[in-house]
């Protein structure tokens, strides 16, 4: 299996590079959960097929926090799903690839960014999936500040209601939304007992180790767990990037040139490097 | 009307195996026997409207054709945004069934009636809009709205609805359809204030004045040429509706017909931009807002007085 930490760093450059190219997008959602994600694609969890996106038994993923896209592009275009001289169209007039995703691309089931559908969706996909005995998984990763929607809390109800004990939900729970941080904008903690309280498992993990993160995602599919897993995935906002973490203003700040010259050299490239990713 | 749908859907759901039913505390009446009899395809989602239709189109997207069914109210406003980004911009084959629109609640009172959901609904790209004028139109929709590719919108009345089909409704999706022939105005109206249009028309013969009554019961795709066709007929268009007269049937009627026709008169009837705050039956409430047989009839005589002697 590929060195995940090693794989991680080269999305975080490319996550860079596509918003320095499309000068749209949201880096520091994007760089904490491309963990979650990275572990998800490349670390032998889910079950895809990048030339048959629609493949009948593939698990299905949904990135509810929409904002993330920078980071499901990426994974989706080294996955196979699409070339990265299309990525690179990101955010320009003609692209399919905009700040927020939807289906027109491949590899992705719906469109978010609307926060508070994503988990609703998998509900219906996890339905669907029990109706038809298909054994494959339901993926979703929404925010922690998507947690103040109330249509999350619908969807948890009713994941427990009807036993979906296929679809597994991730938060990245960076601490942070778009206007400061989730405590003191509207406060959801404690999450992981609201969670046990709707009748579901929580498990918490650090969300940028791989360790716990491979852990907590597998599933035994022959056996699954009998209350649904959700897992929260402590992160940090920019993870990766010290000049913009866990900073209030970056959450869908674009750098400007000089800014760009400094995360490209805390992610450790010269700029004739960064210009060839 | 409901009592009608809840038949129907219960004999598609025998007959189309890919039908899911998906209700938000709506599972009362015949939807008890689709629980009996098809309880693997019924989801009851609780009070919860929007995780109801995420979920639904979810559904669509495996393949499934999910019928929602609440009151109007609820799915139409609370649910507005789930209707329009998960539904309708991305097509989803997905069919909702809106109970009790226009003021048809009544004494539930303001909350629980929708006399804005047309002009809602009919803004939203690819979201076909239907109204059905009386009960025995509903089979035949309920039908073709399954038939259908794509996101369905189903406006539906409540009860006591007057029958305006003597056999089975001619309905098909994106079809107006003459219910009475005329040629000096025509009334196109849609849902069961339709029955009051016909009372009022009836009578306007009797004074000698020949009304033709169109059933818009597609309100989008809007029947384009049939609109055009019987207004340059007729020249004197009135629109009745159980609605807000902002961004209503009338409003769409007038957006075929402007810059179109030379009309001798033109006139929406509907809700004067207001809730409706009374209280009383369905009836009541319309004659309190200007809407009844008689204040349709009135209005069909100012639009031809002058025209024509008025016996």
């Amino acid at each position: 299996m590929i060195d995940l930490y090693e794989k991680a760093l080269d999305l975080r450059r490319k996550i860079i590079k596509t918003c320095y190219l499309g000068r749209g997008g949201h880096i520091p959602p994007s760089l904490s959960s491309i963990d979650i994600m990275n572990a998800l694609y490349f670390g032998g969890i889910l079950k895809y097929d990048s030339k048959n996106p629609n493949w009948e038994n593939r698990d299905r993923f949904i990135l509810s926090k929409g904002h993330a896209a920078l980071g499901i592009y990426n994974v989706l275009c080294d996955a196979g799903f699409f070339k990265r001289e299309d990525l690179y169209t990101f955010c320009k007039p003609g692209t399919i690839f905009g700040a927020h995703p939807t289906p027109s691309i491949p590899g992705i089931e719906a469109a978010t960014g609307a926060l508070g559908h994503g988990l609703s969706f998998g509900v219906g996909l996890a339905l669907s999936a029990k109706m038809k005995k298909q054994k494959h998984l339901i993926y979703v990763i929404t925010g922690d500040g998507e947690c103040q929607e109330g249509s999350i809390w619908e969807a948890a109800m009713s994941i427990s209601k009807f036993g979906l004990n296929n679809l597994i939900w991730i938060i990245d729970h960076n601490k942070w939304q778009a206007t400061g941080k989730v405590s003191e904008t509207m406060e959801i903690e404690p999450l992981d007992e609201k969670i046990k309280a709707f009748g579901l498992e929580p498990v918490v993990v650090d969300g940028h180790d791989y360790k716990q993160l491979i852990d907590a995602l597998s599933v035994d599919r022959s056996n699954l767990p009998k209350k649904t897993r959700v897992i929260i995935a402590n992160t940090h906002k920019g993870k990766g990037v010290p000049f913009i973490e866990d900073k209030r203003e970056w959450h869908s700040k674009i750098p400007n040139n000089d800014e760009f010259k400094i995360i490209i050299n805390e992610l450790g490239l010269t700029e004739e490097e960064f210009q060839k990713l | 009307m409901r009592k009608t749908y809840e038949q129907a859907i219960y004999d598609l759901m025998g007959k189309n195996e890919k039908v899911v039913a998906l209700v938000a505390d709506s599972a009362s009446g015949k939807y008890e026997d689709i629980e009996k009899d098809y309880p693997d395809r019924i989801f009851n989602f609780g009070i919860a409207e929007n995780n109801m239709v995420a979920a639904g189109c979810a559904l669509a997207k495996e393949g499934w054709i999910p019928v929602l069914y609440a009151l109007n109210n609820f799915l139409v406003y609370r649910a507005y945004e789930f209707i329009r980004n998960d539904a309708c911009l991305q097509k989803r084959n997905i069919k909702f069934v809106g109970l009790g629109c226009g003021v048809v609640a009544n004494t539930l009172g303001p909350t629980h009636h929708t006399t804005e959901d047309i002009a809602a609904l009919r803004v939203l790209p690819d979201l076909t809009l239907l109204s059905p004028a009386s009960p025995k139109e509903i089979p035949v929709m309920l039908e073709k709205a399954v038939q259908y590719e794509g996101p369905v919108y189903i406006r539906l009345g409540k009860a006591f609805e007057k029958e305006i089909y003597e056999d089975k409704s001619p309905f098909e999706i994106g079809k107006a359809n003459t219910i009475k022939i005329g040629t000096d105005i025509t009334i196109f109206s849609t849902g069961s204030i339709i029955a009051d249009a016909l009372e009022a028309a009836n009578k306007a013969q009797d004074s000698g004045i020949s009304a033709e009554v169109i059933n818009i019961s597609t309100i989008k795709p809007l029947d384009a040429d049939a609109i055009l066709n019987s207004a340059q007929k007729t020249k004197n268009v009135l629109t009745v509706e159980e609605h807000n007269i902002i961004g209503g049937l009338g409003g769409a009627v007038a957006e075929v017909l402007c810059g179109k026709i030379d009309l001798k008169s033109f006139k929406i009837m509907g809700l004067h931009d207001t809730f409706c705050n009374d209280y009383g039956w369905h009836q009541d409430l319309k004659r309190m807002y200007k809407l009844s047989p008689e204040d349709i009839y009135d209005q069909i005589i100012k639009q031809i007085r002058g025209e024509k002697t008025i016996a």
